[in-house]
């Protein structure tokens, strides 16, 4: 791809090289958002499939540049992770089970070198409701920008602040916690 | 005045020292998609394009173009427009109810102070030596601010005593 723009066009024009493109560089932080939220891969998976077949059909209206794109991806993320809350589940799951004996394949998390690290991260994550998670995963493990921020979370900006700060209050106690319990 | 605890979004430093807070969530950046998800994304995009690509959305006029309106809008509209149809209507057939009374006489709903009657004698057309003689009468109800309301003619011929 030439530049930010003759993606964005090809990605409005459904080129599918611009397409290739938006799933090598999106589909990790996109399968990491929704790890964060469920922590179950395999859900994980089916959602960031399904907010790449929602682009495709949404994209081409996105209004703005190349530099709102991330913004607008995650968006409609947000989008599908609340519709998929809004469906009747078939059974109640509990994370550790459905991770333990829904998927026997080894999980992506069983090859991190500090799993228990990322249990214990994703365990205090999961503490936090929405939409306050979503915001410190953008600012602190996906670095946005608080005007991304904005557009992705469809939030006021003092909302946002205000979400960051006491976001950070509350972590910092539950790290303290943690490290209390260790 | 705010209390000290309260945020001040205005005094939010977004380069503060975050450094133990971005420590602490980094490790999730070493979350990574399955090996077997980059192929199951590219397939699902493959997918959804060549549906767009075979039965691409048609272009329907406006005039022509629907919109989903949910079930509790559509009885509220409908019970709104009944209800002003009904109001219409009664307030045309108020309206439209002969006045009861005599031209002279007030009607029941004017002001005494507000209305008059006109009766107006008119000769004419008369002669010497006739014994009748045709006798125009004017009147009406005329409000005053507003003007007359209705006014009625009539001819009537009388008869003459010499």
């Amino acid at each position: 791809m030439a530049s930010d723009q003759s993606i964005l066009n090809g990605l409005r024009e459904r080129n599918p090289d611009a397409w290739k493109w938006l799933v090598d560089h999106f589909e990790g932080s996109l399968f990491r958002f929704f790890v964060c939220k469920h922590r179950d891969y395999n859900l994980a998976q089916e959602q960031t499939a399904e907010t790449f077949a929602q682009l495709i059909r949404s994209l081409p209206n996105m209004k703005g540049s190349h530099d709102q794109l991330q913004a607008f991806v995650f968006s409609i993320a947000r989008h599908v992770q609340l519709r998929h809350w809004r469906r009747p589940r078939v059974t109640g799951c509990d994370p550790e089970m459905v991770e333990s004996v829904a998927d026997p394949r080894p999980s992506p998390a069983t090859q991190l070198a500090d799993r228990e690290q990322l249990e214990r991260v994703l365990t205090v994550i999961s503490q936090f409701e929405s939409p306050v998670r979503e915001i410190l995963i953008f600012r602190f493990v996906e670095g946005f920008t608080l005007h991304e921020i904005v557009a992705a979370a469809d939030l006021p900006l003092g909302t946002v602040k205000s979400h960051i700060h006491r976001g950070i209050a509350r972590l910092r106690k539950l790290m303290a916690d943690k490290e209390m319990q260790t | 005045m705010k209390p000290h605890n309260e945020f001040d979004p205005d005094r939010f430093d977004p380069d503060a020292d975050q450094t133990d807070v971005s420590e602490f969530l980094s490790v999730l950046r070493q979350v990574k998609s399955p090996p077997e998800g980059k192929t199951v994304y590219q397939a699902t995009v493959a997918a959804e394009l060549i549906q767009l690509f075979e039965s691409p959305v048609p272009h329907v006029p406006w005039w022509k173009r629907s919109v989903r309106v949910p079930l509790p809008v559509v009885i509220a509209a409908s019970a709104l427009m009944l209800m002003s149809i009904w109001a219409a209507q009664s307030s045309r057939n108020r309206d439209s109810e002969p006045q009861v009374g005599l031209p002279g006489e007030k009607s029941p709903g004017s002001d005494s102070n507000k209305t008059h009657d006109l009766p107006k004698e008119t000769p004419a057309n008369s002669a010497p030596g006739e014994e009748f003689r045709m006798v125009i009468q004017n009147s009406g109800l005329y409000v005053r601010g507003i003007g007359p309301l209705s006014t009625e003619t009539r001819y009537v011929l009388q008869e003459f005593d010499q």
